[in-house]
């Protein structure tokens, strides 16, 4: 593999955990980094330009008051030029609300990505949601340790902002 | 660290995913693809060379309709030259198929690999696959929203 091939490959990971922190935290600017202006986002019952995507859930997140997490795993790239076929399997705890209070969704799944490199930069021009394993509810009391460490937060309530300028 | 052990890394974690997404795709020749010739899989009770692996594992795959994941998170790699010793964490969503229906499992674990790389490949010369947390079953519901979304298949 050549050290360019190499590049690629660090790149594209980047986007797409960039991705994750922009959902996670709220960040708008950071999620519409991820997509070219014509960049696709079939995500479930959301299909639209991925630009067109970044309000919705930033605004649905947001209204939920619950912190959530998308982990990124297994990343599978094949580079061909300036494009490139990802896949990238996921875990993520969503945050819900439902007639039990605020919780999490357990949601495993895929992003199935095709991405271009245009200028230079690597981003997302088509991607498509796959849920593959799910659970309504992660079941079980939250663990009381946990008052000791620093909560996440959305934006300029997470311990992390300022960080990435 | 240089280009060249840059790209093992790469080329050595394409190879993890690639296996992983053969696993749960039910594909046998992309399972196999992740081995040398030799390769050995000690898969608990199954051990034996990682091609046969490949076709117990695919047809294994198609007694079951769900999904199923296998997610490789950790990836230690320790290079010496044409070898390397491979730690890769891993989270699991298994079925298992039992008299009263298929049942979603819970897995975290660790894969052992020692890779090589031969004639510019790096495969899989052994793989010790160990289970270090588990559950019999995934308890709960399916998340309702999921059916707004395309759900995993497998090869055909």
């Amino acid at each position: 593999m050549s050290p360019e091939t190499v590049a690629d490959h660090l790149e594209i990971q980047q986007v797409l955990y960039r991705y994750c922190r922009g959902v996670d935290r709220g960040d708008a600017a950071l999620i519409a980094s991820v997509y070219h202006p014509d960049g696709i986002d079939e995500h479930g019952p959301w299909k639209g330009l991925g630009r067109d995507f970044v309000p919705v859930v930033v605004k649905h997140m947001d209204a939920l008051g619950v912190i959530g997490q998308h982990h990124i795993t297994n990343v599978l790239i094949e580079v061909r030029g300036n494009e490139a076929d990802v896949e990238s399997y996921y875990i993520a705890y969503h945050p819900e609300i439902t007639a039990d209070g605020p919780g999490h969704a357990l949601t495993c799944g895929r992003y199935l990505d095709r991405f271009e490199k245009r200028d230079g930069r690597w981003a997302i021009a088509h991607r498509r949601v796959v849920l593959d394993v799910t659970r309504a509810r992660v079941e079980g009391p939250p663990w009381p340790g946990a008052a000791g460490f620093p909560a996440g937060g959305r934006r300029e309530a997470d311990p992390s902002a300022g960080m990435f300028r | 660290m240089s280009p060249e052990t840059a790209a093992a890394h790469i080329e050595i974690q394409q190879v993890i995913y690639r296996q992983a997404r053969g696993v749960d795709w039910g594909d046998a020749a992309m399972v196999a693809g992740a081995y040398h010739p030799d390769g050995v899989e000690g898969h608990g009770p199954w051990t034996g060379l990682g091609r046969d692996y490949a076709q117990t594992v695919a047809a294994r795959r198609k007694e079951i309709e769900a999904p199923t994941q296998r997610h490789v998170t950790n990836i230690l790699i320790e290079l010496r030259g044409d070898e390397a010793d491979v730690e890769s964490y891993y989270i699991a969503y298994p079925v298992q198929v039992t008299p009263e229906g298929p049942v979603r499992l819970f897995a975290c674990g660790r894969y052992l690999d020692r890779f090589e790389k031969r004639d510019g490949r790096w495969a899989i010369a052994r793989r010790l696959s160990i289970i270090d947390a588990h559950r019999a079953e995934l308890p709960g519901e399916p998340w309702p929203g999921a059916a707004a979304f395309p759900a995993g298949g497998q090869a055909v």
